[in-house]
């Protein structure tokens, strides 16, 4: 098994300030318009419309619409019998059951008590719940 | 049937953003000749006529500001250098001039869009690079639209954009559901993870704001996969932004967005890879594929296909003011080559797939394996029509010496 090492990321990457670039500014247009169409009680809680030179203000707006969208979770459906693919795991015997991970644990633990303002790898891990 | 194919439980797509499939794989040509990437030796013009190499010099950022323009027109010119003749082909060569126009006055920087990573220099992508010739690249896989992000996005999600060439997402109510809509009420299960509630989800109008139970964070895909609770069909939104987490830890963007570190990018590609490659109960039966969703206004060598009649949904065209290059346009060309890599131990490992793909094949597969004998009247002709991408898990035995990535 070949292992690959990758690159890291400098840490002089990191701008939060970075300008929105066009995807961004769309993504805060389509935020704009369904935070109008909340509830009046939970647009209450909605920070004020950000404009977008103000990054920190657009990621607060953004953040707090998708926490209201993603708490009014509607119940999962109920699933219907399914037809035909599921099958049971295919057993891993041979070898790939031999090439233990050397993979870090889940994310959870990885992201626990790191200094701030320092860089992590793989920054995807650490993303809190 | 083969046997990856028979054990094929769960189809996993990371999409990625505004790279073209030269500037990131072109490089490999030379020492992997199944790559259709760059001989190094086809120069395009610059404004003043000059002709300009292109060149392995891209950096993983500082080189793209400002951003490309890739909205329909613009990238309209980088196909047809500015041709607006009924009889014009695709000559791939207006990416550095509609670049200096954007960039008055023109300055040598305008080059850069032209510029491409290498295999073997301080500015190789290990993980891309490593993932591509390890397992199977697509030399046609295309963007739906020659347009940017949104339009092209949906038609991962949909198999159309509605009349859409822009970053316009109201597509509620639509003729077709979405993927997602459609596994549930198949009984199949599926999730959209987006990185986390700052970076969110760019499906935000149409899905988050009605469906959200469809929806999770980066976290909880990597809960779902340690806890072996993965979904049928996943998909994947990467951090469209640099930005704190709660404890003011710094989070990378990674989607490769210009001018975004492509470098943090590489990093979430292989903590997806290896979370899945080295969980025995989902390597055997799980399908990577990593895709871009538009070139970004970034060089690619090979012509943007015209459709056949027969893959045109002709209920569909964006007028001209939507298109802004003064014609209407019927959907029947497709996107700049973008990067796209199939990554399973069934696939034959340095291998190249010939055939023209584009986003609605994405759903178009995720169809063929969950919903075999869905209603065709129910998706986009697009959809229907699209190539599928089950056929390539070959291998008789399951791959034992696939790569991994510290």
């Amino acid at each position: 098994m070949v292992t690959i090492r990758r690159h890291s990321v400098p840490t002089d990457s990191y701008d939060p300030k970075r300008p929105l670039n066009d995807l961004l500014v769309a993504q805060l247009e389509h935020f704009k318009h369904i935070a109008k169409s909340l509830p009046s009680d939970l647009r209450n809680a909605v920070p004020a419309e950000p404009s977008i030179e103000d990054r920190e203000a657009v990621d607060r707006f953004i953040a707090a619409v998708t926490g209201i969208h993603v708490s009014r979770k509607k119940a999962a459906p109920r699933l219907v019998a399914k037809p035909g693919r599921r099958r049971q795991p295919l057993t891993l015997d041979l070898a790939a059951a031999e090439e233990t991970s050397t993979e870090n644990k889940p994310a959870k633990s990885n992201s626990q008590g790191k200094p701030k303002s320092k860089a992590k790898r793989g920054s995807a891990r650490s993303s809190k719940r | 049937m083969p046997p990856g194919l028979d054990a094929l439980q769960h189809i996993v797509v990371l999409m990625l953003e505004n790279r073209s499939f030269d500037h990131m794989l072109g490089c490999l040509q030379t020492k992997h000749p199944q790559v259709d990437g760059l001989d190094g030796a086809k120069p395009i013009p610059d404004s003043t006529g000059a002709m300009v190499p292109i060149q392995q010099l891209a950096q993983p950022r500082g080189q793209l500001t400002p951003d490309p323009h890739h909205d329909f027109a613009s990238v309209d010119y980088q196909i047809f250098n500015g041709d607006t003749s009924p009889t014009r082909t695709p000559t791939m060569d207006g990416f550095i001039r509609i670049y200096q126009k954007q960039q008055q006055p023109d300055v040598p920087s305008s080059h850069n869009v032209a510029f491409t990573f290498s295999e073997d220099g301080a500015n190789n992508l290990p993980v891309l690079h490593g993932l591509a010739t390890q397992f199977a690249v697509f030399n046609r896989w295309f963007a739906s639209i020659p347009g940017p992000t949104l339009c092209n996005r949906a038609f991962a999600h949909y198999g159309s954009s509605f009349n859409n060439v822009g970053m316009n997402v109201f597509y509620i109510p639509s003729p077709f559901k979405s993927i997602y809509e459609r596994l549930t009420a198949a009984g199949r299960t599926s999730k959209l993870f987006y990185y986390d509630a700052t970076s969110s989800s760019l499906e935000v109008v149409n899905l988050l704001q009605n469906e959200q139970v469809m929806f999770g964070t980066f976290q909880d895909f990597l809960d779902a996969c340690d806890a072996n609770q993965l979904p049928d069909y996943t998909f994947i939104e990467p951090n469209y932004k640099d930005h704190p987490d709660s404890n003011g830890a710094m989070l990378f963007a990674t989607d490769q967005h210009p001018d975004n570190d492509v470098r943090a990018g590489e990093d979430f590609i292989a903590t997806i890879y290896n979370r899945i490659r080295n969980n025995a109960n989902l390597w055997p039966n799980t399908l990577l594929l990593i895709v871009y969703d538009e070139h970004g206004g970034l060089y690619d060598h090979v012509p943007t296909p015209t459709l056949d009649k027969s893959r045109v949904d002709p209920q569909f065209v964006a007028q001209p003011d939507a298109t802004q290059t003064g014609q209407p346009f019927y959907f029947n060309r497709l996107g700049v080559r973008v990067p796209a890599i199939l990554i399973s131990p069934w696939v034959q490992g340095g291998s190249a797939i010939p055939d023209e793909f584009e986003h609605a094949s994405i759903p178009a597969t995720v169809t063929e394996l969950f919903m075999p004998n869905f209603d065709n009247s129910q998706r986009s002709i697009r959809e229907a029509t699209a190539n599928t991408f089950l056929k390539y898990l070959t291998l008789g035995t399951m791959r034992t010496d696939c790569p991994d990535f510290d």
